[in-house]
């Protein structure tokens, strides 16, 4: 594994594959999840570290099976775990004896006597150049014993397989089982450039569906109608913001305690400065102090000294005019609109008439209830029964609802519109919030279609503002030239069937991926389309921390995909370039300079910009006095 | 007393600017509300303007629009605190023909109170609105004169300075006076220069033979105005909107009301940016917000328990968690975590990383408008609008560009950064048509490019998968019915915001008005226009929902004659519903409470609670409700919302003689509640 990579003079084999490996844990580490917990044994090492006291193979084994070792238990890992694990795996350059086979069946072992019968994901990543022992015999032993414990199996292979090395006769032999194994496992094999690949596809942290509330959907008045019903539904997130990364705030101040411990100089750390994994503990303690933030709340007496008021006995107020009016929690309580957690069904309207721009926030799912396995929901069959049949009601009407949504009692109630969802998995409708009066800002904007304002018997060149139908054919062509659905353009990476497994699989521990049902073959692809800033941070997080390193020269590069959708794409630019020439010329526009807009600053500045006329050589009184 | 620990992240934007988690500068709903607006109204007080009009529902042109001024007051005081306003009547029988009904300045409290004592008081209202037979042609260069005085001395500070004009009058000078319009254009001018825009409001009614010719003085007294704009102002969309406001389509006077309160409110961008067409194209455009949950929002705390209320101010201390040490902002670092970890790095990474380039909506190409989703939504959407401060032609390839998405029903898909340091989203930009023309007073969607930002992957989350066992697919039959019951609830015209007023801040809005004005929490009551119109749903499906009912449980082998299993039924449910919530209480508990003490809601019970004395055991919101459906005035007694809301229905109640007639009135009042127009 010591040997370097053909192509790549700079990186051995045992890096190609182990930057993968480091990269899974490093996000793991970043989820913070108890439960995403992750072990490594090593085969085929060097030595044996002095106090290593994991093993389960004996050290004075006889045969291949000396070499192995646990280097850490199945654990949720930290960043000192991570450097220390760094520190173990080292290319061996002389140790030629270690089976590839007894470390799975140590894998499967550790794994079993983890998880027992616990609803673990389980999962074994073997990363190897493929040139160990791996016998007929352990094979088969594995294949059963992956079956049995539903364990998933990826095999990542460095090495030059299509080079000298592959005329190795062990080391095609290997391939040839792994590649058989992965096959009877239903595992992914993959090669190490492959896996580096995937790499660079960034990661969605799968959520797992989580109930909103659950409410009754109501048609007719459930009070007093004999005529009504009333259907139990749940709601789901759609679409939610994914949270990024947030910075916490620490203090750069060493605590004078520390300082006397004679731990640190008592200088300032440098910002910059990285502490190893040694360090981290103290690291805490002696400089990254956290903190919080007091407040203490006052009013002024007379004489402008401070007098200090307890947190509950302020009272709201509110601006009316000039005046501020206090209204009292009491008040509160009694002015507070009642009402009770409910959806209930306004109307329905033709799904073309529904103006996007309404929609304004996040979608939610909403579903019959019908409980648990163990916990059965009351009339889930009527619940399931009603709602399919109004979705599948509203898809061939092509009509959405018009619903008053109030998720919890004595919250305030909300508009929402609610589109049918009809697909192998849900029968139900997907939910967004719209408008009320309040909520338009009724701004006034002139027409941009005709010039109303144009007085008749003072033709004016009203038509410099608004574009001919030239300019507006023009904008027809280049607009096909520029079609997103252009049949050259090829979608990004175009993934491979298993290096996409390799990421999805890769999820936690009791999440599978996230799906994303929109079927589109087109170029721009929803679920290509990734918060750059989420994962640029978060790439950055984890390359600076397992480089131990917060230098630029450290500091990654965003990956290929983030900004694969920040500029159109060349062939639609050479497309459309003989198109936008001529649309550019018929526009005709051209930037201000900067001395018209010093005179559009000075109004800004309360100084009548006015006065500034004329700049371009007219009597603006001549013109004036014309009437 | 002690020192209250507060949420970091509120101290986190004190400390590091405004940005939220996901690193977008937050936009401010005080970005708009700190925008000053000087407003000052001015009525045509005429003998058409005063007369009688039955088509206004019996009251003059002058009173409807003193009165919806005393609306939108009302409304700017509390959604727009800061914002001054002032009403002049002119053609008055005063000395020089003008009065300052309210001086331009914020209101207050009395101020609203006097206004309304002169609406009610008909002596001081008839009083002041009797008009001057004998009209000086120098009236409106007067009133000019006198609103330019206004402005200068109360708003001079005031960035956005409004004159609304509201006259049914178009020829305030005659012909054989020349000197007046003269001297008329002289002092617009000066209004001009003052930065005051004149927004006039012309009105049709039937006393000036519904007609209104601007040309005959307004477009010169307008006009003059902007041909100055042309020369100095290099913002061709100004001189549009300009143009568009002089001829405004003069309005029927009974549209009044609203078109005074749609100028409640002034235009701001949130943000000036630009168009992007393949690096060549450069289309100026300012970016505002146009939908957003409007909340009440507090202004301060106050301290009430000493003998003068007074505001509450705060310090706020960093201190260190463990040692409370006091630590001084300069001292305060950002890192990320790794883990329980920290990964140090320089502020000045820490901006390079949110850093993504400068603002720009780059297009990346066109799509069909049909690949835009429902569900592709998660953040609010912005409106975008041609500006040429910066470009010079951008109305034109902005217009260019809304007429050919509009015409080929095309999306385009664009990259947007809205502002500096704000993270990058992927968009759709939308054009929307041009207002409704048959719904004039109620614009809620103008005409532009809506940009609609396009959830990212990690956005989105998975379906709630229902294993497949546990689906139940409708048979065609019940899916029929259920169509027949939905396509007779259609409302064609699909969903307009302004049906929809949120009762909960106009609780509040009222709620505040009456501790400001020290009124009786009496009219406090608001109709909640957000519920379903029942008595329609009622009249249109009422069977059918009751067929439909019946059918499903046929379906599932339930007897559907047995009310007993349909109650049952309904137990379960609610039962049911109650014990997935999460509040952990013994529910079903709750569940038999409520249904001991709290009678079925239906018009018998009602009638026969009425009869035993003890109709008050309904809540407050199932009184309101009855309350309302029957359009019943609110009683003026004083006490609870309660003792108000019973002794309004026991009044009433007390004048029917059967349940017959209150069925009878019932069905009368539920007949005019309409759910839509699309019973055809």
């Amino acid at each position: 594994m010591g040997q370097y990579c053909q192509g790549l003079p700079h990186v051995t084999q045992l890096e190609a594959v182990t930057s993968y490996m480091y990269d899974t844990i490093a996000s793991k580490v970043l989820s913070q999840r108890k439960t995403d917990q992750v072990g490594v044994i090593k085969v085929r090492f060097e030595k044996w570290e002095e106090g290593a006291k994991d093993f389960i193979y004996d050290r004075n084994a006889e045969n291949d099976c000396k070499y192995i070792q646990q280097v850490c238990p199945i654990k949720q890992f930290s960043l000192k775990n991570l450097r220390e694990l760094k520190d173990q795996i080292k290319p061996s350059l002389e140790n030629d004896s270690g089976d590839l086979g007894a470390a799975i069946k140590l894998g499967i072992e550790v794994i079993y006597d983890h998880c027992k019968r616990l609803k673990y994901k389980k999962k074994i990543i073997l990363l190897t150049n493929a040139s160990g022992e791996l016998s007929e015999e352990s094979t088969t032993q594995i294949r059963k014993d992956f079956k049995s414990e539903n364990i998933e199996f990826v095999t990542i292979v460095a090495g030059c397989l299509n080079s000298g090395m592959a005329t190795n006769e062990r080391i095609s032999h290997n391939i040839q089982r792994l590649k058989f194994l992965c096959d009877t496992v239903h595992g992914i094999y993959a090669e190490a450039p492959e896996a580096a690949l995937s790499l660079e596809m960034p990661k969605i942290k799968p959520v797992k569906p989580v109930r909103g509330c659950t409410i009754p959907l109501c048609f007719g008045d459930v009070n007093e109608s004999p005529n009504e019903f009333s259907i139990s539904v749940d709601t789901y997130p759609c679409t939610r913001k994914a949270a990024v990364p947030s910075a916490t705030a620490y203090s750069n101040i060493i605590t004078s305690q520390n300082s006397q411990m004679g731990q640190n100089t008592g200088i300032d750390m440098p910002d910059c400065s990285y502490y190893g994994a040694e360090k981290t503990a103290e690291f805490k303690e002696a400089n990254l102090e956290q903190l919080s933030y007091l407040r203490e709340y006052y009013i002024k007496r007379d004489d402008d000294s401070k007098q200090v008021i307890a947190e509950d006995d302020r009272v709201s107020a509110y601006r009316y005019g000039q005046e501020l009016v206090p209204i009292s929690k009491m008040e509160d309580e009694l002015f507070k609109f009642p009402t009770a957690a409910s959806l209930l069904m306004i109307g329905f309207i033709p799904i073309e008439s529904i103006k996007r721009w309404f929609l304004m926030g996040p979608t939610d799912f909403v579903v019959p209830t019908i409980g648990t396995r163990t916990n059965k929901a009351p009339n889930k069959e009527y619940n399931s029964i009603v709602m399919s049949s109004l979705s599948r009601a509203m898809i061939e009407m092509d009509l959405a609802m018009i619903g008053r949504f109030v998720k919890k009692s004595g919250n305030e109630p909300e508009m929402v519109l609610l589109m049918p969802k009809v697909e192998p998995d849900i029968e139900g409708l997907v939910m967004c919030r719209v408008p009320f009066y309040e909520d338009v800002r009724y701004f006034e904007f002139p027409p941009l279609t005709t010039n109303i304002g144009v007085i008749s018997k003072k033709p004016q060149a009203d038509v410099r503002y608004l574009p001919n139908e030239e300019i507006i054919s023009a904008m027809d062509e280049f607009i096909d030239s520029m079609d997103l659905d252009h049949p050259e353009l090829i979608p990004f990476g175009a993934p491979q069937n298993s290096t996409c497994d390799l990421n999805n699989s890769d999820a936690n521990a009791d999440d599978g991926e996230c799906s994303v049902d929109v079927v589109d073959s087109d170029f721009i692809k929803r679920e290509l389309l990734f918060n750059p800033l989420l994962h640029r941070i978060n790439s950055i997080i984890k390359a600076c921390a397992i480089q131990g390193s917060t230098d630029d020269s450290t500091i990654p590069k965003d990956v290929p995909i983030l900004s694969e959708f920040t500029h159109p794409h060349k062939i639609l630019v050479v497309n459309s370039e003989a198109k936008l020439n001529k649309l550019k010329h018929l526009l005709d526009i051209k930037e201000v300079s900067e001395d018209a807009k010093a005179g559009k600053r000075l109004r800004g500045n309360g100084i009548s910009a006015y006065d500034t006329r004329g700049q371009e050589g007219l009597d603006a009184e001549a013109i004036l006095n014309r009437f | 007393m002690g020192p209250t620990e507060v949420n970091p992240k509120i101290e986190n934007d004190l400390l590091f600017g405004n940005f939220d988690d996901s690193g977008e500068r937050v936009m401010n709903e005080s970005d708009y509300k700190d925008h000053r607006d000087a407003l000052l109204f001015a009525i045509d007080v005429s003998r058409s303007m005063t007369q009688l009009s039955d088509k206004l529902g019996g009251v003059s042109a002058c009173e409807l629009a003193l009165k919806s001024i005393f609306d939108c007051i009302s409304s700017r005081i509390i959604e727009n605190s800061y914002n001054l306003t002032g009403i002049i009547l002119y053609g008055v029988k005063t000395c020089n023909q003008c009065r300052v009904l309210m001086p331009l300045s914020i209101p207050d409290s009395s101020a609203i109170k006097n206004l309304r004592h002169f609406l009610q008081d008909a002596e001081l209202y008839h009083e002041a609105f009797q008009y001057n037979k004998t009209k000086s042609p120098a009236l409106i260069a007067d009133l000019l004169f006198l609103a330019n005085q206004q402005f200068n001395s109360f708003a001079s500070k005031i960035p956005s300075r409004r004159l609304v004009l509201i006259t049914d009058n178009d020829s305030p000078c005659t012909e054989d006076e020349p000197k007046g319009l003269l001297y008329a254009k002289t002092r617009a001018k000066d209004l001009y220069h003052l930065g005051v825009k004149v927004e006039p409001l012309f009105l049709l009614h039937e006393f000036n033979n519904e007609s209104f010719d601007s040309s005959r003085f307004y477009d010169d007294l307008i006009y003059d105005t902007m041909l100055e704009t042309e020369l100095a102002d290099f913002d061709g969309l100004d001189q549009l909107e300009i143009k568009a406001k002089s001829k405004t389509q003069p309005l029927q006077a009974c549209n009044l009301s609203s078109e005074i309160l749609s100028r409640r409110t002034i235009r701001r961008p949130l943000a000036t940016n630009t168009i992007v067409l393949n690096a060549q194209i450069n289309i100026g455009v300012q970016i505002y917000s146009l939908y957003r949950p409007q909340v009440a929002s507090r202004a301060t705390w106050i301290y009430a328990q000493g003998e003068v209320a007074k505001t509450v101010d705060h310090d706020t201390r960093i201190v260190v968690k463990t040692t409370g040490k006091d630590v001084l902002p300069e001292d305060v670092r950002r890192t990320y975590r790794f883990g329980e970890d920290f990964v140090k790095f320089t502020p000045k990474q820490l901006s390079k990383f949110r850093y993504f380039g400068e603002p720009t909506i780059r297009i990346l190409g066109f799509k069909p408008a049909s690949w835009l989703k429902f569900d592709d939504n998660v953040r609010p959407n912005y409106f975008i609008f041609p500006t040429d401060k910066q470009f010079l032609g951008s109305t034109r390839g902005f217009s260019a560009l809304y007429q050919s998405l509009m015409r080929k029903d095309k999306i385009a898909i664009a990259y947007v950064i809205t502002q500096k340091n704000s993270t990058p989203f992927y968009a759709a930009l939308v054009p929307s048509p041009e207002t409704d023309l048959s719904n004039p007073a109620n614009p809620d969607t103008p005409a532009g490019l809506f940009l609609i930002p396009i959830p990212f992957a990690d956005d989105r989350r998975r379906v709630p998968c229902i294993p497949a066992d546990q689906q139940t697919v409708a048979p065609d039959s019940l899916v029929g019915i259920m169509r027949n019951i939905i396509s007779k609830l259609k409302m064609s015209k699909g969903y307009e915001p302004y049906r929809y007023n949120n009762p909960a801040l106009q609780l509040h809005y009222r709620a505040l008005q009456a501790v400001a004005l020290d009124d009786e929490y009496s009219d406090l009551y608001i109709e909640d226009k957000t519920m379903p119109k029942y008595n329609s749903i009622e009249n249109r499906v009422g069977t059918l929902i009751g067929d439909f009912d019946h059918a499903v449980k046929d379906h599932l082998h339930i007897s559907s004659d047995s009310t007993e299993a349909k109650n049952g039924l309904e137990n379960e449910q609610s039962s049911g519903q109650k014990r997935l919530a999460d509040d952990g209480t013994p529910i079903t508990k709750e569940v038999k409470k409520r249904k001991n003490t709290r009678p079925e809601f239906s018009m018998k019970e009602v009638w026969r609670l009425y009869q035993s004395h003890i109709i008050h055991t309904y809540t407050n919101d199932q009184l309101q409700k009855f309350i309302s459906r029957l359009n019943l005035k609110k009683s003026s007694l004083k006490g609870t919302v309660k003792e108000l809301l019973v002794d309004t229905l026991v009044t009433y109640l007390d004048t029917l003689s059967s349940l017959d007639d209150l069925e009878t009135a019932f069905g009368e009042s539920g007949g005019e509640v309409n759910i839509s127009e699309a019973a055809s």
